[in-house]
């Protein structure tokens, strides 16, 4: 009860004290070290060795108790500096499907840090990761998770590095969510995506292979229409054209459900983007109040697959 | 802890069984024979099922090979002795253990023990040799402890180890210089060992024995110039009990029945005469200690027993350092009785001798120092020889030895007066000791070695206990078989000649070496500890110049992370996007993140006009500084995102 008590505080105190940031430097308010069990045991073999060496007034078992504590104490600095300013960065979310494993890419920064084991706060899966010279990518495993958006839980760090006398340990906290999309599950008696009646109906067909558009950051600059600048400095347009002459412009729509006939269509409709996605189409999203437009490219089916996950 | 659940390396495992094995050879002295012949069974098997890579055994399986062999160890408990069962105890549970390796964390109870074993092997070594081995060997279990946390690719690199142990090294030796010690606490079990040095009886032939044995009693050195020496006779036992043939401690010392005796001090204590000392007396598993004189002052560790005798407070199992403080002048009678006691005879036994005794008595009367004269005449003028291979002597031994024999060692000598003397009627005893020694001339200290042993005799002339050494008295032409014996080895090799100086030269600083050792290192206890202690309360004097130090220290310290920090900045400063950042951190995040900071810049003035002056500034700041290259301009962009922090935040997004 008291114990209980005691982590709600704690945790109050992490939540108030270290708030999650994009990148966490491990400094001195942020490492706990303390005896490990092991660490005890040599206390108690030093406190021994001292007493034998005492009784039978023998500098030498003197002299090796004094060693050993001289170690004692010389690890729980070695423990301390092998945590000690290490760096932790996230490179980007972490994204999965539903029912798969995900992993949080990270950036691990430290002059020489050994034998860190790393992992969420509560949880029974850890990491280990042998030694960190530099810089270093690491991916940080994450349980199964069901559809949605996540915030990443606080982490926890813990070291033993030289000898294990000390158990040496942090809980920072990074800013990055973790996406858990749904699965992809392809419609059944549904495979050929241009027979699908739902959408043969949403296709627009492209009257000729050129048309016009505003000017956005990464169009080619050949394609600007050079005339037209002069009316309008401030706007440029652009011409655009599609490279094929089939094109496809295909909508997916998701059914205002809810339960489990929601699950199946968002499935269904995660394996349609991917679809799409991979045979080069541009495609949008339709949502029961929502709508997401035309356009394609690995960011367009992020930012498709996002919402299916928030749905 | 994930680390835990590795795997061990066979080489890891392989080393700890050459450890153990070490353990069990180090051991030797409380192990029997059978007990050893039983581990190295153990430890067969071990090395077969290591090379076989078998599995290691299942908890249970331990259990039924390791509970036969306690009960086996606990039923010849009487005949091992407690402590060493001890010994067989920890080494069996080390050996139990490395049959159960398979995980890190498995062995990490089997470290401890090897921790605790090793140093318990200071118990029985602590030459140097053996102590540095023992430190080894401490370090193998230290690596192997490393190993177990460590990743296992690491390897040890030097320069962090030097830069550890640099930083271990005054942690431990201060430790030991300057931790407060305590006195024994409770007296704790000695291994069984057969004593070595002068016996509680002398018979003829004890002394014949320790005399061919070329081992280290003790060393000595004075505090000042050393006496003269003949003054070198180092009193450890006196043997007031005599049968006629033997001659034996009496019962009043006999522990049990031993009160504390304050020693007598003389009158008139002549203080040219005092002599301050320290010996190193090495283990004989006995309690007598050397002295000079009369003991008048000595170290804690140390009691009087009668007859200005010393004795340790406890078993001398390992090398003793004491002090002691005598006067170099006859011991004064304690009590009548002592008189009584050392005028007793045995019976009838030597007929001749109480004869000779007898004309003596009528020649020179009760008279001890005129006796003694005639004694030490008689020997010389007649023809009385000094072996060390005396003849067999029957009953009657005193008789046998002064009429027929006629040969003998200096315990024949000295019985042989001792009894006359008595006999004459002029209290006397056999005192048994040390004589001479080697005087170290260039490290002022003496070497006694067993080969020194010596008896002689102590008769009281009015009131006070005089030397005779009747042994001094044989003519040295007449010292048969004695030479080749009774010089010691290294002077033996001398004499020959055969072996090159350079050796010998080695080994003359090897033992100088090993009394360094066992001076500093195992002699070091409470006196010298409070003597450092009062030296450093001394150096508080100076308390000026210590400050005036350790601020030279404190600002040199801060200097130097001052340097390395304006290094590291400037390092930070010179990255190529470092302003980049620095600009960028006070700004609204730009949408795209390849986006020029200019451009941006732009952008925001055109969302905010009412800011549009302001980072047109920092525009033109950030352009000279990076494109124009100029590094004056740093400063004020440094400058001006300082100050318009708040409202370069509160920007607008376009």
């Amino acid at each position: 009860m008291l114990k209980r008590l005691l982590q709600q505080k704690f945790q109050a105190y992490l939540a108030r004290s270290q708030p999650a940031q994009p990148s966490v430097c491990l400094t001195q308010k942020r490492i706990y070290i303390l005896p490990s069990r092991l660490g005890l045991w040599f206390a108690l073999l030093v406190l021994i060795l001292y007493l034998l060496g005492t009784n039978y007034q023998n500098n030498l078992i003197l002299l090796s108790s004094f060693m050993l504590l001289s170690l004692l104490l010389l690890t729980m600095l070695l423990a301390f500096y092998n945590l000690y300013r290490l760096k932790l960065s996230v490179v980007a979310d972490a994204e999965t499907f539903a029912n798969q494993p995900a992993a949080l890419p990270l950036q691990l920064n430290s002059a020489n840090c050994q034998m860190l084991q790393l992992g969420l706060q509560g949880q029974r899966l850890q990491q280990l990761v042998p030694v960190i010279s530099g810089q270093l990518a690491f991916a940080l495993q994450l349980p199964l998770l069901s559809r949605g958006c996540y915030e990443l839980p606080r982490l926890k760090l813990s070291s033993q590095f030289p000898f294990g006398l000390f158990n040496c340990w942090s809980y920072p906290a990074l800013s990055a969510q973790l996406w858990v999309y749904p699965a992809a599950l392809a419609p059944t008696g549904q495979q050929n995506l241009d027979e699908d009646p739902d959408n043969q109906g949403q296709t627009q067909p492209l009257e000729g292979s050129e048309w016009l558009k505003p000017y956005q950051a990464g169009d080619q600059p050949r394609r600007i229409l050079w005339k037209k600048l002069a009316t309008n400095p401030q706007q440029p347009i652009v011409r655009q054209q599609q490279d094929g002459n089939t094109v496809n412009e295909q909508w997916v729509k998701v059914p205002n459900a809810s339960g489990a006939a929601l699950e199946l269509a968002l499935q269904h409709a995660c394996y349609r983007l991917q679809q799409l996605e991979g045979a080069g189409s541009r495609y949008g999203l339709l949502l029961p109040g929502k709508t997401l437009a035309l356009g394609q490219g690995t960011q367009h089916l992020q930012r498709c697959l996002q919402e299916l996950a928030l749905c | 802890m994930l680390a835990q659940e590795l795997q061990l390396s066979r080489r890891w495992q392989q080393l700890a069984v050459a450890l153990q094995f070490s353990i069990l050879l180090l051991f030797q002295d409380a192990f029997t024979a059978w007990s050893s012949a039983l581990f190295l069974l153990l430890f067969g098997w071990l090395l077969l099922r290591l090379i076989q890579q078998a599995e290691p055994l299942s908890p249970r399986q331990i259990n039924w090979l390791l509970a036969p062999l306690l009960l086996l160890l606990f039923w010849q408990a009487r005949s091992i002795g407690a402590m060493n069962l001890m010994f067989h105890i920890l080494l069996l549970s080390a050996v139990g253990r490395s049959f159960s390796l398979k995980l890190r964390r498995d062995a990490i109870q089997l470290l401890w023990v090897q921790y605790f074993a090793l140093s318990c092997g200071f118990i029985f070594y602590q030459q140097m040799l053996m102590a540095l081995l023992i430190f080894g060997l401490l370090a193998l279990n230290l690596t192997l402890h490393f190993q177990l946390f460590a990743p296992n690719s690491s390897q040890l690199k030097l320069k962090p180890l030097l830069k550890t142990v640099a930083l271990a090294l005054p942690i431990w030796l201060g430790l030991f210089l300057l931790f407060p010690r305590l006195p024994p606490l409770w007296q704790m079990p000695n291994q069984q060992q057969a004593s070595t040095g002068l016996g509680s009886e002398l018979d003829p032939g004890s002394i014949e024995r320790l005399v061919q044995n070329d081992a280290l009693a003790f060393r000595v050195s004075f505090n000042g110039p050393p006496p003269a020496r003949e003054l070198w006779y180092w009193r450890a036992k006196v043997y007031e009990h005599f049968d006629g043939r033997r001659w034996q401690e009496h019962s009043r010392f006999d522990r049990r029945q031993q009160q504390l005796t304050a020693l007598a001090t003389p009158a008139s204590s002549n203080s040219q005469n005092r002599l301050d000392y320290q010996v190193l007396a090495e283990s004989s598993f006995q309690r007598d200690v050397f002295s000079l004189g009369l003991p008048l002052s000595w170290s804690e560790n140390l009691q009087p027993r009668p007859a200005a005798l010393l004795q340790s407070t406890q078993l001398i199992s390992q090398r003793l350092s004491y002090q002691v403080s005598s006067l170099l002048s006859p011991l004064p009678l304690v009590a009548n009785a002592e008189r009584q006691l050392n005028l007793q005879q045995a019976g009838n036994s030597n007929p001749r001798s109480q004869q000779l005794a007898m004309q003596l008595q009528q020649q020179y009367g009760s008279d001890g120092h005129q006796l003694s004269a005639a004694l030490a005449t008689l020997f010389r003028e007649q023809a009385f020889y000094y072996t060390l291979e005396p003849p067999m002597l029957g009953a009657d031994a005193i008789d046998q030895f002064l009429f027929q024999t006629r040969s003998g060692f200096c315990s024949h000598y000295a019985s042989a007066s001792a009894m006359l003397l008595r006999a004459a009627g002029v209290p006397a005893r056999v005192v048994g000791g040390y004589q001479g020694g080697d005087w170290q001339a260039s490290q002022q200290y003496l070497i006694v070695r067993q080969r020194d042993a010596h008896a002689w005799v102590e008769y009281l002339q009015d009131g006070y206990w005089h030397l005779f050494d009747p042994t001094a008295a044989i003519a040295p032409e007449r010292i048969l078989q004695g030479l080749a014996q009774a010089l010691s080895e290294p002077e033996r090799t001398l004499l020959s000649g055969w072996q090159p100086g350079w050796l010998q030269q080695l080994a003359l600083q090897w033992s100088h070496l090993d009394y360094l050792w066992a001076v500093w290192v195992l002699g070091f206890d409470q006196n010298q500890q409070s003597v450092l202690w009062q030296q450093l309360a001394a150096l508080l004097h100076y308390w000026p110049l210590l400050v005036a130090i350790s601020l030279g220290v404190l600002s040199l310290l801060m200097a130097y992370t001052l340097v390395r920090y304006r290094q590291q900045r400037l390092r930070q400063q010179q990255a190529p996007d470092h302003w980049r950042r620095q600009v960028l951190s006070v700004l609204p995040p730009p949408g795209q993140s390849a986006e020029p900071l200019s451009h941006w810049l732009n952008r925001l003035a055109t969302a905010n006009p009412g800011q549009a002056e302001l980072l047109q500034q920092l525009r033109q700041h950030y352009e000279q500084l990076i494109f124009a290259g100029n590094q004056q301009a740093a400063y004020p962009l440094q400058q001006l995102i300082k100050r318009e922090r708040k409202q370069l935040r509160a920007l607008k997004r376009p």
